[in-house]
């Protein structure tokens, strides 16, 4: 018996898969032509690949239950078995899956109800389910917050309940899809520190589908590239080079010194009720006019909130906000479907163009999306990538002279986030005054002239982005 | 903040006893039962709430049950004491007084269903319920995290709208909000299905579920203990309505064990906060 080969976690043989003509706009070239791989049992593998490229689909291929719809043909095995021959209940506790959204895969209000919910759904033994409940909760480390309500969790808490929710099913086996792309780069060592000793210490095998493996490639032990529909496996090495950045950035040259004051914050304290404590405390802010302004800062240092201010959306509590430029002012939120809401790519684009213009602006903003084609879909049927982009091209449309930008290369893959810095370059040298929150250093070095610190509500320090760079201790020394 | 003492037992003893009083204090429509259960409440909400959000609370409590006081001699022109006329209405004292009475029996209410659901919160419903609905307790739990998703991007929406003037002044505004926000859920929930699942959603008819709160003998003796008070309350209750008359003239009260036993039960829950924190200033 101990001669019997061991079968891998995952063999995929042969597998082609192609979506149905109408829902790929016609389209009938297979998403995955003939894929074959071997995931042995304990590895950590990554799946790497642009947008489009298939990573989710073979993904979700693995997992029978959120299998997309379509022709497919080849086979599917976990650890021996054929995956589409296993019920509900095996594959729950079989194969674990984890969402890139944070905020849509979770179900219940509380987190121990959250962390119920699948053994719930199993019908698990009263006993067991708290055994299982507490030992994840303790290997996790989410003690301290196990009777929160889920909707207090930051986004990076969420992933890791999410993380949590799966492992307590107890599988052996764990795919992820983008689970850090939404993350602060924070959040995101956390998650993977925690999914690397899942891996080793647990010994569950897991695989990461990413269109940025350079930070998991420290706990990978294989990696996958997809292309065209074809995988092959690839090097560690070569996935953990830093995609080379595109061609020079073109920032035009910063403001003078003594430039106009195109925004400026005076002493401002903010906070969103009685019962909150300060965001901002004394926050001061000068940009000048044609300047593009970086603010970066950890999580809930209060950017976002800045923003806010910085548009009129919110009024400070204390000081002066001055906004020479509000009438010509433009603000990209977090997501961008808070600015999505027409049925077609068109009609957003159309829908702020300013009067008297006609349709010419909305032709060269789909040729420059890449989209005249796609005129006719709805924008949520684009990438995220896209659909950043679609957004920021709607508020561009209406020539703002002050562009308000928060994280705005957040999950984006490489060749989208190129596209962003290109925008932003294109809208400097037009003039345009930016301010972005970001936590993307590599978007700062390419694409601003300047960096201002946040800290506990307070300017710590604002520099060139040189100087910035030169004088970080966290931001300078790589990335 | 929820008072710790209640969390000490199972959730169904703090649900009879408040339970009990927001049942009486429904039904009991007689000067000294509504005060008693007013004064009751209103302690209660201090001791837990703070007396200044209690206080607070008395801004839009005090003119609500004025109004119903005034009020009231409109539609009903019964009693013996006439204290006004007031263009075609005659106004009574025994009409004001039953109006008062039921402003106060009204504010009374509101402050015990505040009262309840301060110590049964939504994890304590679902200990309680969950065994028998396990579906519908889901829903409830479902919603309950989705609604605060909805406002803040509702919040965001409307700011991101308010921050490009391009957009300002359309009338479709409103719905555009509504349209995006449910386009938006509409795709997140796809999302929620799918994870739910994948994490064996429908694997079983029979779900099981997570107790985190054994029933035992402490919790059996002071359930016992609760259901009496409420009992003896109710008795007290119904002695007081039944020999209580507004018109034409107000007269009857009952008998004093009467009302001690309703002030038994409508003090109770302060008593068990009072007493826990006095446990708490004799630790060392």
């Amino acid at each position: 018996m101990s001669e019997m080969t061991v079968a891998p976690a995952v063999e995929v043989s042969g597998l082609t898969f192609s979506y149905p003509a109408a829902l790929a706009g016609g389209d009938d070239a297979p998403v995955l032509d003939g894929v074959s791989l071997q995931v042995p049992e304990g590895a950590f593998a990554l799946l790497g690949g642009g947008t489009g490229s298939g990573k989710t689909t073979l993904l979700r291929l693995l997992k029978p239950e959120v299998s997309p719809a379509g022709e497919r043909s080849g086979s599917v095995r976990l650890f021996g078995r054929d995956a589409n021959a296993l019920s509900t209940a095996e594959s729950a506790s079989l194969v674990g899956y984890v969402f890139q959204s944070p905020d849509n895969q979770i179900v219940c209000d509380t987190v121990w109800h959250e962390l119920a919910f699948g053994l719930e759904n199993l019908g698990t033994d009263e006993r067991e389910m708290r055994l299982r409940i507490a030992e994840t909760c303790q290997f996790l480390g989410i003690e301290p917050w196990f009777r929160k309500h889920t909707h207090e969790l930051s986004g990076g808490q969420r992933q890791m309940l999410a993380l949590a929710s799966v492992l307590a099913m107890r599988p052996r086996l764990l795919l992820l899809d983008e689970p850090t792309s939404q993350l602060d780069p924070l959040a995101e060592k956390d998650f993977l520190a925690l999914l690397f000793r899942i891996n080793r210490e647990l010994g569950v095998t897991v695989i990461v589908a990413t269109h940025r493996p350079e930070p998991m490639v420290p706990y990978a032990t294989c990696a996958f590239m997809l292309q065209d529909g074809r995988v092959s496996e690839a090097s560690l090495a070569k996935v953990g080079e830093s995609p080379a950045s595109a061609a020079a950035p073109t920032l035009p040259v910063a403001p003078a010194l003594d430039a106009k004051r195109a925004l400026s914050l005076d002493d401002v304290w903010f906070r969103y009720s009685r019962n909150d404590d300060w965001v901002l405390r004394g926050c001061d802010l000068a940009v000048r006019a044609g300047e593009v302004r970086a603010l970066m800062g950890g999580n809930g240092s209060g950017k976002s909130t800045l923003l806010m201010l910085a548009a009129g959306v919110d009024r400070p509590r204390r000081g002066r906000v001055s906004r020479p430029l509000a009438q010509a002012q433009a603000l990209l939120p977090q997501s961008p479907r808070a600015l999505l809401a027409c049925e077609t790519v068109e009609e957003e684009l159309s829908e702020w163009v300013p009067k008297g213009k006609g349709q010419a602006p909305v032709e060269t903003a789909l040729e420059r999306l890449g989209l005249a084609d796609a005129r006719l879909r709805h924008p949520y049927d684009l990438s995220i990538g896209q659909q950043q982009l679609l957004a920021l091209e709607k508020l561009l449309i209406t020539h703002p002279q002050l562009l308000l930008l928060d994280e705005p290369t957040k999950g984006l893959d490489a060749k989208a986030r190129a596209s962003v810095i290109q925008r932003v370059h294109e809208a400097a040298l037009g003039g345009v005054t930016v301010v972005v929150a970001t936590h993307d250093v590599g978007f700062v070095r390419e694409a601003c002239h300047s960096v201002s610190l946040l800290f506990d509500g307070q300017m710590v320090l604002t520099s060139a982005v040189d100087e910035f760079l030169a004088r970080s201790w966290i931001y300078g020394s790589g990335r | 903040m929820r008072p710790a003492a209640f969390e000490l037992y199972h959730p169904i003893v703090p649900a009879v006893l408040i339970g009990g009083a927001v049942v009486l204090a429904m039904l009991a429509i007689e000067p000294v039962c509504t005060a008693i259960l007013l004064v009751g409440a209103l302690l209660f909400s201090a001791l837990t709430q703070g007396v200044g959000a209690a206080l607070s609370k008395l801004r839009w409590q005090l003119p609500l049950l004025l109004l119903i006081c005034l009020i009231n001699p409109v539609f009903s022109a019964l009693g013996s004491t006439l204290v006004a006329k007031v263009g075609p209405f005659l106004v009574y004292a025994e009409s004001l007084a039953y109006g008062a009475v039921m402003g106060a029996l009204l504010v009374s209410v509101l402050m015990w269903i505040e009262a309840l659901g301060l110590v049964i919160g939504q994890d304590e419903l679902l200990v309680m319920t969950g065994g028998a609905l396990p579906s519908v307790t889901l829903a409830f739990s479902m919603t309950a995290q989705l609604v605060p998703q909805l406002m803040r991007r509702a919040r965001m929406v409307i700011a991101s709208l308010r921050a490009v003037p391009r957009a300002h002044g359309e009338r479709a505004a409103r719905t555009r909000v509504m349209g995006a926000l449910a386009t938006w859920a509409l795709e997140d929930s796809l999302e929620r299905a799918d994870s739910m699942r994948a994490r064996g959603w429908g694997a079983t008819h029979k779900r099981s579920r997570f107790r985190s709160r054994t029933f035992r003998e402490r919790d059996a003796v002071a359930l016992v203990l609760c259901a009496t008070l409420v009992a003896a309350a109710a008795l007290g209750v119904q002695t007081a309505l039944s020999t209580w008359r507004f018109y034409p003239r107000m007269e009857g009260f009952a008998p004093s064990w009467a009302y001690l036993s309703l002030s038994l039960l409508s003090f109770a829950p302060s008593f068990v906060v009072v007493v826990e924190h006095l446990l708490w200033r004799r630790e060392p």
